[in-house]
């Protein structure tokens, strides 16, 4: 055993080879993780990124270059990874998302929490307490709120960065091989530890990194298929390529050596355009130079699709890479209470100052009366500071800013925080917001705007995925204009067992009785079938495969004697097989992956015949043509072993008998069988992989009448189609593809251009009224044209209105000739780097794409989810207006507007195109349904007022043939023109600006990726959780929320109108009579925890009352809570109740022996009773939780007041140190008559006011609420809950 | 009805998968919810519904409760009894004078009879006044830093601050009618036991030892070094005259501590002295010496005997309170009735439905 392996075994954490197999397969341990410069490592991670941003701010930028030049990683063994120049000269490849690091914390937070004019109000505050005239006690002690405050926002902005940075390592941790000189072959390493310069190896399925440039890729051809949705949101493939010298390594013989692969590569410095990258590749060994642009790069974040290995040098790393440079993007949304919150605060701001001003008259006022200054030495309480009234006043009017302070509540932001975490988390637990089948809960996203939930005015919902399943099942097709639907009782057909596709069997019949003899006479029904099916499977992107692609560089590796998988070694004796060199990978039986020899990989499957055109057995057919190399794009996995220079000439299975033969392998022999079950070799199964469900659907409908896809590659695609003549059944067709003209939403429709015998055939597939508009004059004169075209319209028709969607299949013979010019046109268009390519590239397919015959049409059902009806029924019953914005067309979107109930029967339906139309309905006064436009959006953009009224009377809104850009819009134009709270529920990248301009933004996590959830604040696995989240959470979350927030300000304002009352009878001298320290507690230890428990778990009424009941949502969404009036009426209760609080005391406490800490404490216990007691007035629910809470914080008032009674010294500055007053007080009946009588009469007209409310005008909820419980009385003749005690008297 | 019909199947198909999914998947269900009450907020809970028809009997029984709570206080405060002598005329306003009162008891005040003395627009509860003074001091001598901390020679002053210069200090004697016999009261239990053991100790007391044991002469010689404060004219050692105990001297001094407890609003009155023993009716004689200037602040005087009842002192506030609330109590109900009259029906028609 080498001392490399010595190294690798330490690296693995085994513990040599003795008892290897005993341990569990750790994938991990296998980890490569080079030996860093721990010292160096830890400075640069923590000290000197984080203060990268204030270096780009203040220092030069730190590579002035307009270029990197980058050497690689993977040439000399010898040097320490943390010793290379790209370690030094650019970033690491680790993210931080994170706001802080252990070091920065504290005094990052501070500076951030110090920008906040609240926190900057307190400290201010603060600064006044140590001015020693103004100070009411000990300056010190000023301080324990706001750093309590600053405490909690720091752990929770801890909490929220620690969650952050979890995320981070979990993208960090990734693995990805990179090539490593010492061992020479690919290892697993940590994503961050990826440096500028590395080679790696990335395969199928896997995330890109870093920006790479691509040097190698399993495509013979060097092509790599990549996913860019993360990075741009479009879910397409794109295609790159691998460099012009390096294309040579992707063909299996000439593998890529990277010990001999000098090469110098410089690329422009990092910036933001995605779509560019400039530089160039220098060959040293063999000479020569590359240009690198966009097409050979492919960034972090995207995935490597249909391509089963890419290898590339990485260019950018970590925050320099493309993707990071691009995520900029934080989205703050603001909750309508908090923006209401502001203004109520920005009243108690004047509501302070003119109490302080009062409070500074009322001081001047007193001092002359008194004429205090001119008799100083005969008034023995006359403590004066300044030489005059007025000065005096105004120090006290100073003293007066720290006592009332207190009215603007600091602890309510905090407070409303916590109650909004404790919301968000009951919502996340919900478990009829879970869906077992997918195993998904719902996803709060945004933790700030739950009461939100509760507002809403209107839900914009997207069609397809959100209302619908986004399954697409095949449901019928016409051919010629003559319809076969499918028997709807007919079982699925089984042998695809992904999707469900109901077969016509007059169809079937038809097809399995065609004759490929015939096929160049297009104008008879059984060739038009034959087209029809041949288009259906091959006029799309999908992609067919024997077998998942798999990347062989996880198989492990044979080293010295010792076979590694994992982190388990095996020895095998040299002389059974050739000591491959120091790099091997190879297929082992130890992955659950083909266990059968090499050898019978090489060997294709037995497929059916392989046939070209010119084995048909017909007189005409065409000269045989040669058949494209196309096997090999799917070459079998054991070849695909990156850098499997040598085959070798021992094979697995003998590896497994030897290995047996040690007697230590029985769970090899396990493996072993099992993965032999899972891959027995199925010829004929094919696995589809498709951009949209809709063809994938149409593939699997073509392959259950017969038309299989067997293979695609770019220059051909292999079709199985049945033919009665063969054995079989069926023949294999390869057609050459010429040309591929793909989707853009523009056309609305994609073509294949293909060599059909001798001709060229072209297949195109799209929207009806786009292809049938382009269709060739021949045809529509023709007789048979004619009755194509009059039949298939009336049975789109009927499949629009089944609620299908529907395809328009076409065929074209194109002349060579036009051919030839035409695409020597569309070339040079390809070639060309203009702004508006796309266009003209659409353009230019136009031009080819016309004068088509029409062949059929597909249906293609989308069936809705289920308890969509109901959920848009409650709804709307909740008084939301449900507007539906699809890209379907009219008569689809209609139809699926009927069957979700989104339109009555009842209503009439109003079709919206144009300014008259708007006239026309104002003129009736029904009420109607409306359908918009394109353009009629445009109106309502535009704020057109008849357009607006027609909005808000209609009964709901369906928009059809709407764009992403325009679904946005709508969002927009609702928020701003008729000023409601919107939200937006999507499923798609497409719905993606819609999410996020609405107020609250839902994504639903179906089949369409995952942008839409990305971008959303909630969500959802099934559009019907809508209904609870709604109904229920938002409108408790909404009455939890507004009742808390006035309970808030209401309990600062009794506190402070205390103090001021207090003035009256102290010469306007600022004397806080509450206790100061608890005083400055109060808010945040003794009436915090119960108002937390009110926000996050009270229930004004039942779930399921809400449910039954949606019209109880208007509560929330008229705003009926939190009101300026209201913000009044509680501001008007703060007086009474202070008053109560401070006069009962006065008059029962004058002329007495009361001193004046006792005094402190009776109105400390009245405000702490009052104010709780009117929390359990408002508190609807009460479970046991709620009272263990209230009545522990009853005890522990006095508990508190005890033992600080017990421990007061001199020292905490309070005068006349409070000792035992408390026991004292207690002990007085006095004390407890006086409390419970200022109790009773500071909440009664509170209480009376509601039952009178109550009575006379009863809100929607408690008017429910009270017939629930009737109803509950006049069933059971007896009552839960509160008793009614003369409720049979009533009845 | 082909809808009807798939849809059936559908359904069907929906629920077989899900059985099958859920005895399959119940390891699988990662994100699944702990379905427990408190997470899924059912908690069973308690709605209360206030209307006004259950409300009406509970006012009115509360508004009942209350007057006669009210009532029974009133009763109970004439056992309380208190004679209130205002002296502040004595000798025109003008001090020191010396003033003798004669008053007549109509009745025997019972033991324990309570002595005051209470003054009127007095604002102990000025927040300067409030915090001058030095708690340190008082427990362990230290020097303060307030304003009257220092006399006209910088000597530092003990006890310090402005709540100590004010102090008190008429002095008060009663004769029993029989005679010129002194009513023997003490001013045991006049403070309180813990500001006398924790709050106010004297020079040399620190380590809890027993003051019995203290001369007057060694607390002399360690109020050395300070001064006095200003309105005073005694020494603070010379405020008991007894001479071989200072449990009752310096910071000790019960009237000292009394005043030192800071009244809570402007009309206070302080406890003076006890008088564990009976007070029979008939004429007394009162003989104030007068030292407290109070006409300046338009302040009022005054020596108040009184005794206590049950609830605390004699006092009718809180009686009047609880009348006051109950009859409100009433009234509501009253308004509860005539509204449950008027729109009773109506609402309760809603219930009915």
């Amino acid at each position: 055993m080498t001392d490399q392996h010595q190294n690798y075994a330490n690296a693995m954490g085994t513990s040599g080879q003795s008892t290897p197999y005993t341990k569990r397969h750790r994938r991990n341990s296998s980890l490569w993780v080079p030996s860093g410069a721990p010292f160096t490592n830890a400075i640069r991670s923590n000290i000197v990124a984080p203060l990268e941003p204030l270096r780009h701010r203040f220092g030069r930028q730190h590579s002035a270059a307009s270029e990197r030049e980058i050497m690689p990683n993977w040439l000399d063994s010898e040097i320490p990874r943390y010793k290379l120049p790209n370690y030094h000269k650019y970033c690491d490849n680790k993210i931080r998302t994170t706001k802080y690091t252990f070091w920065t914390f504290v005094p990052k937070n501070l500076w951030e929490q110090f920008h906040r004019w609240a926190n900057l109000y307190f400290l201010m505050i603060v600064g006044l307490n140590f001015i020693p005239q103004l100070q009411a006690f000990n300056a010190y002690m000023g301080i324990i709120p706001v750093a309590i405050i600053l405490a909690l926002n720091a752990i929770k902005d801890g909490i929220e960065d620690y969650r952050r940075k979890r995320a981070d390592n979990r993208i960090n941790r990734n693995t990805v091989h990179v090539w490593d000189p010492q061992t020479g072959r690919f290892r697993k390493m940590h994503w961050e530890l990826v440096l500028v310069g590395d080679l790696i190896h990335v395969s199928i399925d896997e995330t890109i990194p870093a920006d790479i440039v691509l040097v190698r890729s399993s495509d013979p051809q060097g092509t790599v298929f990549v996913e860019t949705s993360n990075l741009d949101g479009e879910n397409n493939l794109k295609q790159r390529s691998v460099l012009e010298h390096c294309r040579k390594y992707c063909r299996t013989r000439t593998p890529l050596e990277p010990c001999e692969f000098d090469v110098k590569v410089f690329v422009n410095t990092p910036d933001k355009r995605i779509n560019y990258v400039h530089g160039s590749m220098i060959y040293n060994t063999t000479g020569g130079t590359d240009l690198i642009n966009r097409e050979n790069v492919i960034l972090r974040g995207c995935q490597v699709r249909n391509t089963t290995f890419v290898e590339g040098i990485v260019l950018y790393t970590g925050k320099e890479t493309k993707a990071m440079l691009n995520n900029g993007f934080v989205r703050y949304k603001r909750s309508t209470l908090e923006r209401a919150t502001n203004k109520f605060i920005i009243y108690c701001v004047f509501i302070l100052l003119l109490m302080c001003i009062t409070g500074g008259a009322g001081s001047i006022t007193w001092l002359i009366h008194y004429e205090a200054h001119d008799k100083t030495e005969n008034i023995p309480f006359m403590v004066t500071y300044a030489a005059s009234a007025v000065k005096e006043g105004f120090i006290n009017f100073a003293s007066f800013i720290i006592s009332y302070q207190v009215l603007i509540p600091l602890a309510l932001y905090i407070s409303v925080e916590v109650i909004k975490l404790g919301q968000i988390y009951l919502i996340n637990q919900d478990l009829d917001l879970y869906y077992e089948e997918t195993d998904r809960r719902i996803e709060c996203r945004s933790l700030n705007i739950p009461e939100e939930l509760g507002q809403i005015q209107y839900v914009l919902s997207d069609k397809t995925g959100t209302l619908t399943e986004n399954k697409m099942i095949f449901r019928s097709c016409a051919v010629s204009g003559i319809d076969y639907e499918a028997d709807p009782s007919a079982a699925p057909s089984t042998d695809c067992s992904e999707q469900e596709v109901k077969l016509n069997e007059t169809l079937l019949h038809l097809l399995h009785q065609l004759d490929s003899n015939a096929l160049d006479d297009t104008n008879t029904d059984s060739n038009a079938l034959f087209y029809f099916f041949l288009n259906i499977s091959i006029c799309n992107t999908v992609m067919a495969h024997r077998k998942p692609h798999e990347d062989a560089i996880e198989h492990g590796y044979v080293e010295d004697e010792v076979f590694y998988v994992g982190n388990s070694a095996f020895h095998i004796r040299s002389e059974q097989y050739d000591r491959p060199g120091s790099s091997t990978e190879l297929p082992t039986p130890m992955t659950p992956t083909p266990m059968t020899p090499p050898a019978t990989f090489l060997q294709p499957p037995a497929t059916p015949t392989a046939i070209t055109f010119s084995e048909l057995p017909t007189p005409s057919t065409p000269p045989s043509m040669p058949s494209t190399p196309c096997e090999t794009k799917d070459p079998p996995t054991a070849i695909n072993t990156p850098t499997a220079s040598k085959q070798y000439s021992f094979n697995a299975s003998d590896l497994v008998r030897r290995i047996s033969s040690l007697g230590k392998l029985k769970f090899l022999k396990r493996d072993n069988g099992k993965a032999k079950r899972i891959h027995k070799p199925k010829t004929k199964e094919r696995i589809y992989e498709a951009e949209s469900p809709d063809e994938l659907c149409l593939v699997f409908a073509a392959k259950a009448y017969g038309f299989s896809l067997q293979n695609r590659c770019p220059e051909s695609v292999t079709v199985e189609i049945p033919n009665k003549n063969s054995l079989s059944g069926a023949i294999s067709l390869q057609v050459p593809v010429m040309k591929i003209l793909p989707f853009d939403s523009d056309r609305k429709r994609m073509s294949i251009i293909v060599e059909f015998g001798d001709r060229i055939l072209l297949l195109c597939k799209g929207a009806d009224d786009e292809v049938i508009s382009n269709l060739s004059q021949e045809f529509k004169k023709s007789p048979r044209g004619d009755f194509v075209i009059e039949n298939s319209r009336q049975i789109l028709q009927k499949y629009a209105n089944d609620g299908m969607r529907t395809l328009v299949m076409a065929m074209r013979f194109i002349p060579q000739d036009e051919y030839e010019t035409w695409l020597e046109n569309h070339e040079r268009i390809e070639a060309t780097c203009i702004d508006d390519k796309d266009e003209q590239i659409s353009q230019s397919a136009r031009l080819i794409e016309k004068d088509m015959e029409l062949l059929g049409v597909t249906a293609i059902e989308d069936r809705l989810q289920d308890g969509v009806a109901e959920t848009i029924r409650a709804l709307r019953e909740a008084g939301i207006q449900v507007w539906v914005l699809t890209g379907d067309k009219l008569e689809t979107a209609k139809n699926i507007a009927m069957s979700c109930q989104l339109f009555s029967p009842q209503a009439k339906e109003l079709l919206i195109d144009e300014q008259s139309d708007i006239d026309m309905l104002l003129s009736q006064g029904e009420v109607f349904n409306a359908l918009l436009s394109g353009k009629a959006v445009k109106l309502l953009k535009e704020g057109d007022r008849g357009m607006l009224e027609v909005v808000r009377r209609s009964a709901a809104i369906l928009c059809y043939r709407m764009t992403p850009a325009e679904k946005a819009d709508v969002v927009k134009t609702v928020k701003k023109h008729l000023k409601g709270k919107v939200l937006a529920v999507g499923d798609g990248a497409n719905d993606v600006p819609m999410i996020l301009s609405a107020d609250v933004g839902i994504g639903i996590s179906g089949q369409e990726g995952l942008q839409a959830v990305m971008s959303s604040d909630f969500a959802l696995a099934r559009f019907k959780f809508l209904r609870k989240l709604l109904l229920v959470h938002g409108h408790w979350c909404y009455y939890r929320l507004a009742n808390i927030m006035f309970y808030f300000l209401l309990r600062n304002a009794v506190l402070v109108f205390i103090i001021y009352w207090a003035q009256i009878f102290n010469g306007f001298s600022g004397t806080d009579p509450l206790d100061p320290l608890y005083c400055m507690l109060y808010p945040i230890i003794f009436t915090s925890v119960q108002p937390i428990v009110y926000g996050a778990c009270d229930q004004d009424v039942s779930a399921k009352t809400l449910l039954e009941e949606p019209r109880l949502y208007n509560k929330g969404r008229l705003g009926t809570v939190y009101k300026k009036r209201i913000f009044a009426a509680n501001m008007i209760d703060a007086v009474w109740q202070s008053l109560v609080i401070y006069f009962i005391a006065h008059l029962a406490y004058f002329d007495t022996e009361c001193d004046f800490w006792t005094f402190g404490f009776l109105l400390c216990s009245s405000l702490f009773f009052v104010n709780s007691f009117h929390l359990a007035l408002l508190t609807r629910s009460w479970t046991v939780p709620v009272l263990c809470v209230n009545v522990f914080f009853c005890f522990f008032h006095f508990g508190f007041f005890i033992f600080y009674n017990l421990i007061a010294t001199p020292g905490i500055g309070t005068k006349d140190i409070p000792l035992n007053i408390a026991v004292t007080a207690m002990s007085s009946k006095y004390f407890w008559a006086v409390l419970f009588v200022t109790v009773v009469v500071a909440l009664t007209p509170r209480f009376v006011i509601k039952l009178i409310q109550n009575k006379i005008n009863p809100g929607l909820v408690y008017e429910e609420a009270l017939r629930r419980k009737s109803r509950s009385i006049s069933i059971n003749g007896s009552v839960n809950g509160v008793s009614f005690p003369c409720s049979r008297f009533v009845l | 009805m082909n809808d009807n019909l798939s849809r059936a199947k559908e359904i069907h198909a929906k629920n077989v998968n899900f059985q099958t999914s859920s005895s399959e998947n119940g390891a699988k269900q990662k994100n699944r919810p702990k379905e427990t009450p408190l997470k899924h907020q059912k908690v069973l809970g308690w709605q209360p519904i206030f209307s006004v028809w259950t409300v009406i009997p509970v006012v009115f029984i509360i508004g009942l409760a209350s007057i006669s709570i009210g009532v029974v206080l009133l009763l109970i405060n004439d056992s309380a009894k208190e004679k209130i002598i205002s002296y502040e005329s004595c000798n025109n306003g003008r001090v020191p004078a010396r003033c003798n009162i004669s008053f007549y008891i109509n009745e025997p005040f019972e033991s324990p009879v309570y002595f005051y003395y209470g003054i009127k627009n007095y604002f102990q509860n000025h927040r300067q006044y409030l915090k001058s003074r030095s708690d340190q001091q008082l427990h362990e001598v230290a020097n303060c830093g307030s304003p009257w901390d220092k006399d006209d020679n910088m000597i530092n002053i003990a006890p310090c601050g402005a709540v100590a210069n004010s102090m008190f200090n008429d002095t008060f004697s009663l004769y029993f009618p029989n005679g010129n016999n002194l009513v023997p009261w003490t001013h045991d239990g006049v403070a309180w036991e813990v500001d006398k053991n924790m709050k106010f100790r004297n020079p040399g007391l620190i380590n809890n030892d027993d003051c019995r044991h203290q001369t007057k002469s060694e607390l002399e010689r360690l109020f050395k070094n300070y001064s006095h404060p200003r309105n005073w004219e005694k020494e603070i050692w010379d405020l008991s005259e007894e001479e071989g105990n200072t449990c009752n001297n310096g910071f000790m001094n019960t009237d000292f501590i009394v005043w030192m407890r800071t009244a809570a609003l402007p009309a206070f009155r302080k406890p003076y002295r006890i008088f564990n023993g009976r007070l029979p009716k008939g004429y007394y004689r009162l003989e104030i010496m007068s030292n407290y200037p109070v006409v300046e602040f338009h302040g009022k005087k005054s020596f108040i005997i009184a005794t206590t009842s049950w609830i605390g002192s004699h006092d009718s506030t809180l009686a009047i309170a609880y009348i006051v609330g109950g009859s409100i109590c009433l009234m509501i109900g009253t308004i509860f009735l005539y509204i449950h009259l008027k729109f009773g029906y109506k609402s309760d028609l809603i219930g009915v439905q």
